[in-house]
């Protein structure tokens, strides 16, 4: 690589890769603004994304807009963290124990083919309509992915660099800190992130449920009003989120694994 | 150092090796070579305490092997890196729990010439590179007694080579025994002093054949040449081994 290329290359790598992403969505929303404007699409069914934007502005400046996504995401983070903590304790226990896999993995895995959406009523029945079953509801979504993926990362742990801990006279838990939780830390990733993705749909589910705050409870408001604008601002605001959240945690999987021995593609 | 006495080895039902005996010096380089199943990783792992043995005593320095020990050192066919490590913790690993920053770590890396290396991850070296730092984790620990399971089988020709001139060079200054298994007749009979062959069903030892040749040795040597050509002999007289063809390409290369 010669001297000239490189500013090129390193502006090429730090700006424009990560802002061919924008490219697509850039286009559509081109497509729909034009498509309002000329009136080829009715605007009180799909308002112009300008309009949206507006709206969004005008949510932050006059209707506690800050307030409902920070209900929101409170509730995705506690429920989130309610889930994913309960499936880390249970998933290693039955990972690491095949006496304890016996007896508790086939109630967990009937557990799992219920639908989380059915526990609903229940929940209700149960904590009334306060956050308590809305954050139950989201941790119970959370938790399913990181236990499978978590069991099934212990399982796929290189017999042979156990062994190799075993050599050098690790004990049980040194075993686990040094071998078991990082070779198996790849799958917890790839569940943490699937959770994290199921949290945020099931709070909408739970604010479409009852809720006087929160982003669900917006996009209720929206529908029963017949404002299609505070509708597509919300799901754009719940797009907004979902990336950003998944980005801090895919950020965090790149940097605790950078070890990893992965294809990474040539640019061709 | 080394007393194997009267081991025997099944799994299941399938015994694999009986009555073994075998008694290695201090200081000494031993080879056990024999075809694929023959049981000699298997004799291996038992002197490394990480198979369990049904019949006979195995003692290093006096003292009966029970399971894993800082006082025998293992390299494995596959370098087992761990992933996650530097290649400094990767050695550094070997201390089990008492691992700490260690001078000793460098001293290792550099005399088998990845000191540049230290802060690399497995990811970043080459097969032989790798298994330079298993070599190196294998001798962290100070062991009297070296274990190596074809630790050079997966590279190439001219890296297998230099590997083979690391080891006899680092054995001889760390006055360590040595027990490599091989199926490689050229690499037993240019590092060892003796050379074990086994065979059969169950295996047992058929043969044993000193190369009292000075060390360092030249691999072009007619003498060597022909304690390669006795070995392949024995080997050749155990007809149950499949990979007999094996030698015999190697022989008439």
């Amino acid at each position: 690589m010669s001297d000239k290329t490189l500013p090129i290359k390193k502006f090429y790598a730090y700006f424009l890769r990560p802002a061919r992403g924008l490219l697509i969505p850039l286009v559509i929303l081109s497509i729909w603004e034009t498509g309002v404007r000329t009136q080829l699409i009715e605007s009180r069914l799909l308002p112009a994304p300008t309009e949206v934007i507006s709206l969004i502005a005008y949510l932050a400046l006059h209707n506690n807009l800050a307030g409902h996504i920070g209900i929101s995401t409170a509730r995705v983070l506690i429920g989130f963290s309610i889930g994913a903590l309960s499936a880390l304790i249970l998933g290693g226990i039955t990972g690491l124990s095949r006496n304890f896999e016996a007896f508790f993995d086939p109630l967990i895995q009937a557990l799992r083919a219920i639908p989380s959406l059915a526990w609903v009523p229940l929940l209700l029945l149960w904590m009334g309509i306060d956050e308590a079953p809305k954050i139950t509801l989201i941790a119970i979504g959370a938790f399913f992915p990181v236990y499978i993926n978590l069991v099934a990362g212990i399982h796929n742990v290189d017999r042979k660099l156990v062994e190799v801990g075993l050599l050098y006279g690790l004990s049980c838990t040194d075993l686990i800190k040094r071998i078991f939780i990082p070779a198996a830390l790849p799958s917890l990733f790839t569940g943490l992130r699937s959770s994290l993705s199921l949290a945020w749909m099931f709070l909408v589910a739970a604010e479409l449920i009852a809720a006087s705050r929160g982003l669900g409870f917006l996009l209720t408001d929206g529908r029963e009003i017949g404002r299609p604008d505070i509708v597509i601002a919300v799901i754009i605001l719940f797009a907004a989120l979902g990336k950003t959240t998944d980005g801090i945690l895919k950020w965090t999987e790149s940097y605790l694994l950078s070890w990893r021995d992965s294809y990474v593609m040539e640019n061709s | 150092m080394l007393n194997i006495n009267n081991i025997s080895k099944a799994f299941d039902t399938h015994q694999v090796l009986k009555n073994i005996h075998l008694n290695v010096k201090r200081g000494e380089i031993v080879s056990l070579v024999g075809g694929s199943g023959s049981g000699k990783s298997t004799l291996l792992r038992i002197i490394g305490g990480l198979s369990k043995y049904d019949k006979g005593t195995v003692t290093v320095l006096g003292k009966t092997i029970q399971g894993p020990s800082p006082k025998v050192g293992f390299v494995f066919q596959e370098p087992r890196l761990l992933p996650w490590l530097t290649v400094h913790q990767n050695v550094g690993f070997a201390a089990g729990k008492n691992e700490r920053n260690d001078p000793y770590i460098d001293e290792l890396l550099d005399e088998v010439g990845l000191k540049a290396f230290s802060n690399a991850l497995p990811k970043q070296l080459s097969g032989g590179m790798a298994q330079r730092v298993s070599l190196a984790r294998g001798l962290y620990t100070k062991p009297p007694l070296l274990l190596l399971d074809e630790p050079f089988s997966a590279v190439d020709a001219l890296t297998r080579n230099s590997l083979q001139q690391l080891l006899a060079s680092v054995a001889k200054r760390h006055h360590v025994t040595v027990v490599l298994v091989t199926h490689d007749v050229d690499e037993a009979v240019y590092l060892s002093d003796r050379v074990f062959v086994l065979g059969g069903i169950p295996s047992a030892i058929i043969a044993e054949v000193s190369i009292p040749s000075d060390k360092p040795r030249n691999r072009t040597d007619e003498a060597l040449f022909n304690y390669k050509k006795i070995i392949l002999e024995h080997l050749e007289t155990v007809s149950q081994f499949n990979s007999t063809d094996h030698y015999l390409e190697t022989k008439h290369a």
